[in-house]
């Protein structure tokens, strides 16, 4: 490969060279601005902005010249554009979160946007990746980001404990990743994805040793998505974070796993002899249970929300574990809408706790009183995150359910239903508070620009997904045509 | 006497594959007690020597795997320099070596059982498993090496250092935070 491949190979990937360019600027020039928390921010906004546009200009304009890049380490096609989009408007979403929330000290500041960045360019990588090794370095960067953003904050002691544990059990859940990946190089001889599908479809690899393999990589993955068994950091990383990381978390790395999940598991392996599917479909139907039974009985709305993504990332399982261009098609339809929904809650969720005080569920009798506007929007959140009609959320149930019953899995539809309706409760319980009970005392709910931008980019996707999907729909099975 | 007994084993006539599979089992064995010693010792400062043993094995078995390069690497990097720094954090740290904490959790019996099905499991996918043949056999030359460095894994060998440095900026922010605390 020689200086002049590696030039016209880099053209692929200007939208993430860009960001590591303006990580490094950041770092480096923060001095020049007085007010850090803004500026820092707008310069985010104006990287990712940037990045987003470039992303669309190439892959409109510039064809790829081949399918694999770097000598196979990376793989520029539909699906991977969709989703490195996808991760741009996330982490848009997520800066202006962080420009309406102050809770770092102004010394940190340049490193949280610098990390930001780094994170973002780490989430492109994972859905990148053709190469175990790239996946695995790709996923490095993302935890090591999000370990450290968890830990910037002033609430010095839950955000500790918080930090502690996620990067006690994300190193665990890599180190098990990485024995399956290993594995999986003893059996197929390859650390190439295409190589490992050749390897497994060839035959007479030892079934068990696979079967083991797949698991291995399989809990390693599940981590980042707060997959049950591993989902028992989430609720505690979630409520220590400060609010616009806790956003951040729970949605960036999960639509990177999902990606490379679909992936590693679509094209790497196949579904040669070995019925992963029924693994996945339990493992689905035990998170979403998990994670809504327990949400029930929240009364903090950052935990609540903590298992409400994790009973979220149970429902993308489903479509997962259903085999069919449909199955494909519904996760990432149901991430679009969740990104927007879950984005969206969090954005209103941020001046609300500021103002009441707290982050009790029952502190927010009466809000519709005050901040009709706020209260208004957040019920639109919760309602899609709930699967009601018109919202994007709705659009993101009917497919994976679909798909579910197209698949033959009837009972994980009929498990994904009654799931959906004890998810009802919990999120019309917040409605009730804000809309039915008389206020305890007078509170002034102060809406950020940032905020409210960031509500209103929120609230337009989970509209018109909603309302008029035939466009994301088009995208979507665009981008699952490489299955 | 003793040298009486030493060139009565010698005249034995030993084969070589049995001296040299001999010494690789007994470089596994110490390594694993090794590592079992970094998790059970009480005092943190004992774990670090019982890991620096650890390191040092792993690092044989590389020599085993015909991979010199890596050991000293490993030796180099693992054992002088970030085992060093290890052991700097733990006597510098006053609570950490004064006292004798209990570094195990009051869970042993759980982990045990956990830790014994999943090393059960493994030892016996591991044992029935056809491993594939490595691409190439011998050792890899060091050009060889750096030349894909910058050729084939041009792309992860520069993706680590945005690792690094994530990492870097990332603990230079939380040690910044410690100090302005105090």
């Amino acid at each position: 490969m020689s200086v002049r491949e590696l030039l016209i190979n880099s053209v692929q990937f200007a939208p993430e060279l860009f960001l590591v360019l303006a990580a490094f600027a950041i770092v480096l020039f923060d001095f020049l601005s007085r007010s850090k928390q803004r500026d820092l921010g707008i310069v985010s906004l104006i990287a990712f902005a940037v990045a987003g546009g470039m992303l669309w200009f190439i892959s409109s304009h510039i064809p790829p010249q081949s399918s694999v890049y770097f000598s196979g380490m990376v793989t520029v096609d539909a699906f991977s554009t969709a989703v490195r989009f996808v991760i741009c408007i996330v982490m848009f979403l997520a800066v202006l979160l962080s420009m309406g929330d102050r809770f770092h000290r102004d010394g940190d500041t340049a490193e949280y946007y610098a990390l930001l960045l780094f994170m973002s360019v780490g989430l492109s990588g994972l859905s990148l990746s053709k190469n175990l090794l790239m996946i695995y370095l790709s996923l490095e960067l993302v935890s090591l980001s999000s370990y450290i953003l968890v830990s910037l904050t002033k609430r010095e002691f839950f955000s500790s404990e918080a930090s502690l544990k996620y990067f006690l059990f994300g190193a665990l859940s890599t180190g098990i990743m990485l024995y399956g990946m290993s594995l999986v190089y003893g059996l197929t001889g390859s650390i190439d994805l295409d190589r490992t599908f050749a390897a497994v479809a060839a035959g007479g690899l030892n079934a068990g040793a696979l079967y083991l393999a797949v698991v291995l990589v399989l809990a390693g993955l599940g981590f980042k998505i707060a997959m049950v068994p591993f989902q028992m950091w989430a609720p505690d990383v979630y409520q220590g974070a400060p609010t616009p990381v806790t956003a951040l978390i729970s949605v960036g790395p999960k639509v990177a796993a999902f990606a490379v999940l679909l992936r590693f598991f679509y094209k790497g392996i196949g579904d040669f002899g070995m019925n992963w599917y029924d693994l996945a479909g339990f493992l689905s139907v035990a998170t979403m249970t998990v994670g809504n039974v327990i949400a029930v009985s929240q009364n903090n709305v950052k935990r609540m929300l903590a298992y409400s993504s994790i009973a979220q990332a149970g429902y993308i399982l489903i479509g997962f574990a259903v085999p069919s261009a449909l199955g494909k098609q519904s996760v990432i339809i149901y991430l679009l809408a969740y990104v927007f929904m879950n984005l969206g809650a969090f954005a209103l969720v941020i001046p609300l706790i500021r103002a009441v005080g707290s982050e009790e569920i029952s502190d927010l009798k009466g809000v519709a009183q005050k901040a009709p506007v706020a209260a208004l929007a957040l019920t639109l959140f919760l309602l899609s995150l709930a699967g009601i009609p018109p919202m994007a959320g709705f659009l993101g149930k009917f497919y994976i359910f679909s798909a579910a019953v197209q698949g033959q899995k009837l009972y994980l539809a009929v498990a994904g239903v009654l799931n959906s309706v004890i998810a009802l409760y919990y999120y019309v319980r917040v409605i009730k508070y804000m809309y039915l009970d008389q206020p305890e005392k007078d509170l002034a709910v102060a809406l950020h620009p940032a905020i409210v931008a960031a509500v209103i980019i929120a609230a337009a996707g989970t509209l018109s997904i909603g309302i008029y999907p035939e466009p994301f729909i088009r995208i979507v099975a665009g981008a699952v045509s490489i299955f | 006497m003793i040298a009486n007994l030493v060139k009565q084993i010698l005249d034995l006539k030993i084969p070589e594959w049995f001296i040299s599979l001999s010494v690789f089992y007994f470089i596994l064995a110490a390594t694993a007690i090794a590592a079992l010693m970094v998790v059970t010792l009480k005092n943190v400062f004992h774990s670090a020597v019982a890991l620096a043993v650890t390191l040092i094995g792993v690092a044989a078995v590389y020599l085993y795997l015909n991979s010199e390069f890596l050991a000293i690497m490993q030796i180099l990097l693992y054992v002088g320099a970030i085992l060093t720094l290890i052991i700097f954090a733990v006597m510098l740290t006053a609570k950490l070596s004064d006292r004798n904490i209990m570094q195990a959790n009051e869970q042993k019996l759980a982990s045990f059982l956990l830790t014994g099905a999943l090393f059960a499991i493994l030892a016996i996918a591991i044992v029935k498993m056809k491993i594939g043949e490595p691409a190439a056999g011998g050792t890899v030359a060091l050009n060889e090496l750096g030349r894909s460095f910058f050729t084939d894994y041009v792309l992860p060998f520069e993706f680590i250092s945005l690792v690094l440095l994530a990492a870097l900026i990332g603990a230079v922010a939380l040690a910044f935070r410690e100090k302005g605390d105090e």
